[in-house]
């Protein structure tokens, strides 16, 4: 415990130590008054922009939107991956055609199925949801299948031997054993879909009460405000830092690192 | 009414492989009387393990009769718990406490929280693990894995206890400790042990009745009943010489 709270410290420390140097070389190169503040805005000018943000509550309304998008999208995804994942381990008829629909959906970045995606549902929250399932599903069945395929049948006897029907072997054995590998599609599957909801939300705007992080950046650039926009930046930055640093982290150690290894 | 909890009578099994069926038992009986502890003896691929996974239900015989209590023996079930020889049976996601309680729940589910923690605490206590309840499977040693095996098996009040070799990865010393604490075991529940072994002197030690395997006629059984009294020892007087007669007949 006292180790893994002193190595977290020391990932603390490290980044805020190079963040803090390339935000004093960013000041520098500010203060020479080589470069246009249009590009590269004064820190101050950032901050205050952020803080008068962050006070309005628009920054957290804005974050707010997009990150229930991503946890909404990504429960859907991954409620659908698991079925998937289930319905290969039980039948290998359906096994070749999940298969095959991985294979063939899986490269395809999200974005990339905007155009479609708008003529089917619009520019609405539907849209962007389909998205983000989009690029969770596939990562997500694909690491729930390796990760049932990894699970020892020892572990599955011993499910039988407690009278266990096929779905109480899923539920009490199959998942958890292969947990490890449900966590590193998690990861994947967060960081594909908080990408694809930002550039969604830059093309489609406003969508119902209010837009997220991704269109406040682009509305900030249509009024040349540039300080504004890296302000959106920096808290997409924090957002990042604090879920793949700390939560997947913390995940993890209350997880598998007390497990052991790969079950 | 004859006490005999396990009846078998010509049992048949196959593999199935790309290249046809191979046949690892063949017309293979065995009695196993209720509250006694049988031994089986042979060497690795005679096909026991196949035998004990036939009892616990996780494969199907192929042809000739198994009643269990009288009854045909259909699926899995707590009334037989099988004790795998490798120690990874623990499900590492529980603690040893949880390793317990989980099935206990299934096994008794019309008794209180109360009554399931003192069926576990009780079964850790006579196993001698009530202080690595809280731990999880990875912080245990092989030889406390393998009694943790034991306790979340007996807990469960298993009509036959199944064990596969469940000694055979420790170490001299541990092994000889886990042996008398099964004994032990034994005496103190009603159950009925079926046990695996390549090991003469283990299965001399524990069994009433010895079972030789046979892999040269598919697993053919014949039986020795244990001249020896109990408690026993290595150098007791009669262990050597039944040892070499078995291990004359093992040959």
């Amino acid at each position: 415990m006292g180790l893994d709270r002193r190595r977290r410290m020391s990932i603390i420390i490290t980044r805020a130590g190079w963040i803090l140097s390339t935000l004093l070389v960013w000041q520098l190169i500010v203060s020479t008054r080589r470069v246009s503040p249009l590009i590269l805005p004064s820190l101050q000018a950032i901050g205050s922009s952020f803080w008068s943000s962050l006070i309005t509550g628009d920054l957290v309304r804005y974050a707010g939107v997009s990150i229930s998008l991503v946890l909404a999208g990504g429960l859907i995804g991954t409620l659908l991956a698991a079925v998937l994942a289930v319905a290969a381990y039980q039948s290998k008829f359906l096994a070749g055609g999940i298969d095959t629909l991985t294979a063939v959906a899986h490269p395809l970045p999200g974005i990339a199925l905007l155009p479609l995606v708008i003529l089917w549902s619009g520019t609405g929250i539907t849209s962007v949801l389909v998205i983000i399932v989009h690029s969770v599903i596939w990562p997500m069945t694909i690491n729930l299948r390796s990760g049932f395929s990894s699970v020892h049948q020892r572990y599955i006897d011993v499910g039988r031997n407690y009278g266990f029907s096929r779905l109480g072997i899923m539920l009490h054995i199959m998942i958890p054993a292969s947990w490890s590998y449900m966590l590193a599609g998690l990861r994947i599957a967060w960081a594909r879909s908080w990408r694809a909801v930002i550039s969604a939300e830059m093309i489609f705007g406003v969508m119902g009460a209010s837009g997220g992080l991704g269109w406040y950046i682009f509305q900030r650039r249509v009024f040349m405000d540039t300080a504004g926009m890296y302000a959106g930046i920096a808290v997409l930055i924090m957002i990042g830092l604090v879920i793949e640093d700390h939560l997947f982290r913390l995940l993890e150690h209350k997880t598998i690192s007390r497990w052991g290894g790969r079950q | 009414m004859s006490d005999t909890l396990v009846s078998m009578k010509g049992l048949d099994f196959s593999y199935r492989t790309p290249d046809g069926s191979i046949r690892v038992l063949d017309q293979v009986d065995l009695n196993v009387e209720r509250g006694e502890f049988t031994c089986i003896l042979g060497r690795s691929g005679c096909g026991k393990s196949t035998l004990l996974r036939i009892l616990a239900g996780f494969e199907q015989h192929s042809g000739g009769s198994l009643l269990i209590d009288g009854t045909p023996l259909t699926a899995p079930s707590m009334e037989r718990i099988m004790i795998f020889q490798e120690f990874d049976q623990l499900l590492p996601w529980k603690s040893v406490r949880e390793n317990l309680l989980f099935p206990l729940r299934k096994r008794f589910p019309d008794e209180s929280a109360a009554q399931l923690h003192e069926r576990s605490e009780q079964a850790l206590a006579l196993t001698g693990l009530s202080q690595a309840a809280g731990l999880y499977p990875r912080q245990l040693s092989g030889g406390m894995k393998q009694r943790a095996a034991l306790a979340r098996a007996l807990a469960l009040e298993p009509k036959l206890l199944l064990m596969d070799e469940p000694f055979a990865s420790l170490d001299l010393k541990t092994r000889d400790s886990l042996q008398q604490l099964l004994l032990r075991l034994w005496r103190e529940s009603a159950a009925t042990m079926l046990f695996v072994t390549h090991d003469i002197q283990e299965a001399i030690l524990l069994s009433d009745r010895l079972y030789i395997m046979d892999e040269r006629e598919q697993g053919r059984l014949t039986c020795y009943e244990n001249p020896l009294r109990r408690p026993r020892s290595h150098s007791m007087e009669g262990f050597k010489s039944f040892a070499l007669r078995i291990a004359r007949a093992f040959d």
